[in-house]
């Protein structure tokens, strides 16, 4: 599977990734609709990442009662069937990362899926530190 | 209308009242946000001869219609108030994401009037607002302040807020918003004032924009555009102490002389080497952060987020210390205390320089050595002056109230501009920053008119004074769209360091309008004719545009600027250039057709008759 790696001695903290990341999925600009986060725990401290590890033997899927998550082997992550999803939220609690998120604007979750699986990951290449990469697990 | 949030938020903490209204679109387009916006609401909401101080003055947080988006720079916020060190329009800006929590609580701006009977905290919480007792803040400093605030009302909140030195109503004193300051002209002391401690919003609100494609695609293409900065990413603001060292202008020992041999102790390189700590960046720095975390050489040391170039001129160079230990705490401490690093290096520049000609002494200065190169004493001054202690009760006033009380010699060397302590540049090595000084709104501030341009001049270009008055106008009208935009000034680059089609091009994808850089322009002149039109009102005039005794009759000293100065007489002529420019009377005030040509002409001139 491949996954969003950080660099934590890169990272500013500037939330690009995340209002390109709601810019680009939601259409609008809103770092709380991303879907990944960057927080800062203490003063002057690193910055953390939150997003999905994209699990083979995902624990979201796991705990997803309706099927909407699952790990979609042909695109390399763990998919989202939002028609699927009821917003139990059981995958926010089961998620090791914290990287699942909701918003009260919306029933259904956010998660990374990777810009699609695709060739470009819009806050990979919007970051302007190279904090973000895109990395393959061969495990 | 689209990359605006829609609503302006009034609170009267005399009695409490909550006035929400929404952001009309004609209003809109003619100001455009930011400055614009508060300029206005400061010329209707405050009325003429207020006390900076009294519950009559308005205290204004803004953001910008670009302020949330992924727009470069434009993690900013202003605050707007009439400042109690210069009497006049003041307007302070500063980095962070307040801004764009500001805007996702759905308001573009706060109004606060009047004056709380007790200490209290305005909370934008989303749609609601509340006024929280800050009985247990009280005292407390700005990062105490926002830890306490975070554990009470939870995660989510951005602050802006005063320290003690607002509370304690010191003319210097600054807000503080994360770990980023709106440094200058006290507009902590009229928080202080207000018996407001604290401004917290929170909001989870999307921010909507007319072509997402379109500013996607911008952005992409923009990118490019910061290469070219590293050294700004690599070492910060800091780098600046070097380049202007070898330009002579760098002000040292109370602007004294402009070449200073400690230039090499304090450099950007130095703090890369020996204090770095981490890079940091505002919301929306496409730049990758110009900011450093530090950390003195001492364990486990003293972290601050800068110094900046300006703190390590105003308590470096203009106070001789040439000691990165002592900055970087001093600089720390004023940040807690809520004081304006520029005024306060300033302030103490000026106290030592009284000091070392026997116009203070150590019966005045409570036992304190004020020599230039004291680190100790500059370290110790941050808390004296934010708890007006002693002798800090006199250097709290700034450098023209010491001045005055003072008197004779002093005076000569007094430096600020209508009682603001000028930064880091130089009015007499750059003709057009003197001018720019000289009729900035602000006073002693590089961000009306900027020096940006002049260091890149050879000495020749740089002595005349041929077209200097020009550039501060163009800078001028440039800096007064920007601040309505809010974008930071490092962004020049990507939108250009004078008025362009970029700015209009940007400001119509994210709004929707059609808007031409000739609209856009009268914006910026339009809205730099308001905050005018405001300080007429408060009595300013051709006579208070000047420049300090030292920087019109002496010369440099020393250095690569040697020998320059900025005469009455040169100040004079370039003076007459940007009131014509500007369509205002010799005496420096808007004419009716002025006002009348920007849209201006309710505002009332039979009421300028008293100044």
């Amino acid at each position: 599977m491949r996954y969003i790696s950080f660099d934590p001695d890169r990272c500013v903290g500037c939330q690009a990734c995340q209002l390109v990341c709601s810019a680009v999925w939601q259409g609008v600009f809103n770092p709380f609709k991303a879907r990944l986060r960057v927080e800062q725990k203490d003063w002057y401290g690193v910055f953390e990442v939150s997003v999905c590890r994209q699990h083979r033997d995902a624990p979201c899927a796991e705990a997803c009662p309706t099927g909407a998550l699952y790990a979609d082997e042909k695109r390399g992550l763990v998919a989202f069937d939002r028609k699927k999803c009821d917003g139990c939220g059981l995958c926010v609690e089961a998620c090791p990362e914290k990287a699942i998120f909701t918003h009260g604007d919306e029933p259904w979750i956010f998660k990374c899926h990777l810009c699609g699986g695709g060739k470009i990951q819009q806050c990979v290449e919007a970051c302007p530190r190279q904090a973000l990469a895109v990395e393959e697990d061969m495990v | 209308m689209k990359g605006y949030a829609g609503k302006i938020t009034r609170v009267n903490l005399t009695s409490g009242q909550v006035l929400e209204e929404p952001l009309e679109e004609p209003f809109a387009r003619k100001y455009l946000g930011g400055n614009g916006f508060a300029a206005r609401g400061l010329i209707d909401t405050v009325p003429p001869g207020a006390d900076p101080l009294g519950p009559d003055n308005a205290f204004i947080v803004c953001a910008g219609p670009l302020t949330g988006t992924l727009a470069h720079g434009s993690g900013r916020a202003g605050i707007v108030t009439r400042s109690p060190l210069t009497g006049f329009f003041m307007d302070s800006y500063f980095g962070g994401e307040f801004g764009a929590r500001l805007k996702q609580s759905g308001r573009d701006m706060i109004v606060v009037t009047g004056r709380s009977p007790e200490p209290v905290v305005l909370f934008c919480d989303g749609d609601q607002v509340r006024i929280l007792s800050a009985g247990k803040l009280w005292g407390k400093t700005t990062r105490r302040t926002q830890d306490l605030l975070r554990e009470e009302l939870g995660p989510g909140l951005s602050t802006v807020c005063c320290g003690p030195a607002g509370e304690a109503q010191v003319p210097l004193a600054c807000c503080i918003g994360g770990r980023r300051a709106a440094g200058r002209g006290g507009t902590g002391a009229v928080m202080g004032s207000k018996n407001l401690k604290a401004i917290c919003v929170r909001g989870f609100g999307d921010i909507r924009v007319a072509d997402m494609k379109g500013l996607l695609r911008f952005y992409r293409e923009t990118k490019g555009r910061f290469l070219g900065l590293e050294n700004l990413v690599k070492l910060g603001t800091p780098f600046l102490v070097d380049m202007i060292n070898k330009a002579g202008g760098l002000g040292t020992r109370n602007w004294q002389e402009e070449t200073w041999e400690g230039a090499e102790l304090i450099r950007a390189e130095r703090i890369l080497q020996d204090h770095f700590v981490r890079n940091w960046g505002c919301f929306a720095c496409n730049l990758g952060g110009c900011t450093r975390v530090v950390r003195t050489t001492q364990r486990p040391g003293v972290l601050t987020e800068g110094p900046e170039y300006e703190t390590l001129f105003a308590l470096g160079s203009n106070c001789g210390v040439n000691d990165l230990n002592a900055i970087i705490e001093a600089d720390r401490l004023c940040d807690d205390y809520g004081i304006d690093t520029i005024s306060f290096g300033g302030s103490v520049g000026f106290a030592m320089e009284c000091f070392e000609k026997g116009l203070l002494t150590e019966k005045d200065t409570g036992g304190l050595e004020f020599r230039f190169g004291n680190a100790e004493t500059l370290v110790r001054c941050v808390r004296l002056v934010a708890e007006r202690e002693g002798f800090g009760d006199f250097l709290a006033r700034g450098v023209r109230a010491m001045a005055a009380e003072i008197g004779g010699e002093a005076l000569k060397f007094a430096c600020h501009i209508k009682g603001l302590e000028p930064p880091g540049h130089s009015a007499r090595a750059l003709k057009c920053m003197g001018v720019g000084y000289a009729v900035s709104p602000r006073g002693g501030s590089h961000h009306d008119s900027r020096p940006a341009p002049e260091y890149q001049m050879d000495l020749a270009q740089r002595r005349s004074t041929e077209g200097k008055a020009a550039m501060a106008y163009d800078t001028a009208t440039w800096s007064a769209v920007g601040d309505c935009l809010i974008v930071c000034r490092f962004c020049e680059p990507v939108y250009g360091g004078v008025l362009t089609q970029t700015h209009a091009d940007l400001v119509n994808l994210t709004v929707g309008w059609d808007m031409t850089l000739e609209e856009l322009t009268e914006v910026g002149c339009r809205v730099h004719t308001l905050e005018r039109f405001f300080n007429c009102r408060e009595g300013l005039r051709r006579r208070h545009e000047t420049l300090p005794y030292r920087f019109m009759h002496e010369e440099i000293p020393s250095g690569t600027s040697k020998g320059f100065r900025t005469s009455p007489g040169e100040l004079d002529r370039m003076l007459d250039e940007y009131y014509e420019l500007r369509g205002w009377d010799p005496d420096g005030v808007p004419t009716r057709e002025t006002l009348d040509r920007f849209g201006l002409s309710d505002l009332d001139l039979e009421a300028l008759k008293v100044g």
